[in-house]
């Protein structure tokens, strides 16, 4: 069986039946091979392939479909039962979603206005931010206009939209780990919410988005204060302390887990530290480039040197 | 009600007993239909059969001419018994009442 068929294969199959099938396949394509040649046997393959890619795609579909229902159901259930451990959860992606909502506003308004500025439109940024997502007491708004602020602009819009992507992955990140956890027996005695499926992980989602959207009015408060950013980080510490790093050490800690949620919960903490410094040492840059008289250069560099992982986003700094 | 490839599928698994995985099943309704029936067209109504709870999976040893690779046994439950009895029952009393057939009837 070659590779890319193999590929495909997998790509439709679902996991409880993959190794049947691949493992028909290759068994039918041996005696194929024995009967005729190994010409014979690859158009039989492929074939094959095409002709039960529509039927297990189907299938992996509703496998999924059912899986959702039944979490679904298991979340209403568990809410019931046990509503305080529930709320948790919801609670901490409430708060994260917001702070993300909350980043993209901010990155959308420093992007218009270096927009306006790149357009000479403006000596000060009190004249291009627009007025309904103005930074009161930030500072940003008396702030002069030159290239050097221009670019350091540039570096903390182009950091929103990382920390946005990475406050994203972290609950992502948490989403697996409850995944992954599911097989955990109930009698360890954790809270209900952490043993869901990914039905459940994603009710918890939509429940949590909603919530955003009612309370996002209320988030507003964090637009009056100052160090904006650093609150917002807080706000992300305790999202990721409350949902994040609990259960990622409790399931590390359980001898009841399978080894899944162990490996996750290390890669996980790892990440979360790894981070949080990433964080601190950005701003420390960012703070310290705000009084240098060679910004232009220092941000580029430092920027290239911080985001060399992320591919090609130093050359959108540089621009 | 179970569709045509639901049926011929748990009249397969009834009639291969301890043998009924993949392959077989696939093997013989291609002979008692007349077509080449694909791996995918096997599986997808055995799966349906599973969520009715007429048949059950067993997962079952690595093989290495199956490239160390599991099969997975199907076999009947006592509700895919009582499902096959009354699809044979519908065609034992529809047969019985019918005229003998042949085909240079109109």
């Amino acid at each position: 069986m070659n590779k890319l068929g193999q590929w495909l294969l997998k790509r439709c199959l679902s996991r409880e039946i993959r190794d049947a099938v691949l493992g028909d396949i290759d068994e039918i394509t041996a005696v194929v091979t024995h009967e005729a040649n190994s010409g014979r046997a690859k158009v039989w393959f492929w074939r094959q392939l095409l002709r039960s890619w529509p039927f297990l795609l189907a299938e992996k579909l509703r496998r999924k479909w059912s899986r959702l229902q039944s979490g679904m159901t298991g979340f209403g259930r568990g809410s019931g039962t046990n509503a305080a451990c529930s709320i948790l959860p919801i609670a901490g992606l409430t708060i994260g979603l917001a702070c993300c909502l909350t980043i993209l506003a901010i990155t959308r308004d420093l992007r218009t206005g270096a927009d306006a500025v790149d357009r000479g439109e403006g000596e000060h940024f009190a004249a291009v931010i627009p007025a309904r997502f103005s930074l009161p007491n930030t500072g940003m708004r008396d702030t002069p206009v030159n290239s050097e602020n221009i670019q350091i602009l540039h570096a903390r819009r182009l950091f929103t939209y990382e920390f946005a992507i990475m406050l994203a992955a972290g609950l992502v990140f948490m989403n697996s780990i409850t995944k992954y956890s599911r097989s955990r027996p109930r009698r360890a005695g954790f809270p209900l919410w952490i043993g869901r499926s990914m039905g459940f992980v994603a009710a918890v989602f939509l429940l949590a988005r909603l919530l955003t959207h009612l309370l996002m009015p209320y988030f507003r408060f964090l637009l009056e204060k100052q160090m904006l950013l650093y609150w917002l980080i807080a706000l992300w510490l305790l999202v990721g302390g409350v949902s994040n790093i609990v259960p990622a050490l409790a399931l590390s800690l359980s001898p009841a887990v399978s080894p899944h949620p162990k490996k996750h919960a290390a890669v996980y903490l790892a990440f979360m530290t790894a981070f949080m410094i990433g964080t601190v040492l950005i701003f420390r840059q960012l703070d310290h480039l705000k009084d240098a008289q060679t910004a232009r250069d220092q941000v580029r560099t430092s920027a290239i040197l911080l985001f060399n992982a992320g591919g090609g986003l130093e050359s959108r700094l540089v621009r | 009600m179970l569709s045509r490839a639901e049926e011929i599928a748990l009249l397969a698994v009834w009639q291969l007993q301890d043998s009924a995985y993949g392959v077989t099943i696939r093997t013989l309704v291609s002979e008692a239909t007349g077509y080449d029936w694909s791996i995918g067209a096997v599986y997808a109504p055995l799966y349906r059969l599973e969520r009715k709870g007429l048949v059950r999976m067993i997962p079952g040893e690595p093989t290495p001419e199956r490239g160390g690779r599991s099969k997975i046994y199907y076999t009947l439950t006592p509700e895919g018994k009582k499902a096959l009895l009354r699809i044979k029952r519908v065609h034992d009393v529809l047969w019985g009442e019918a005229k003998p057939l042949r085909v240079d009837e109109t």
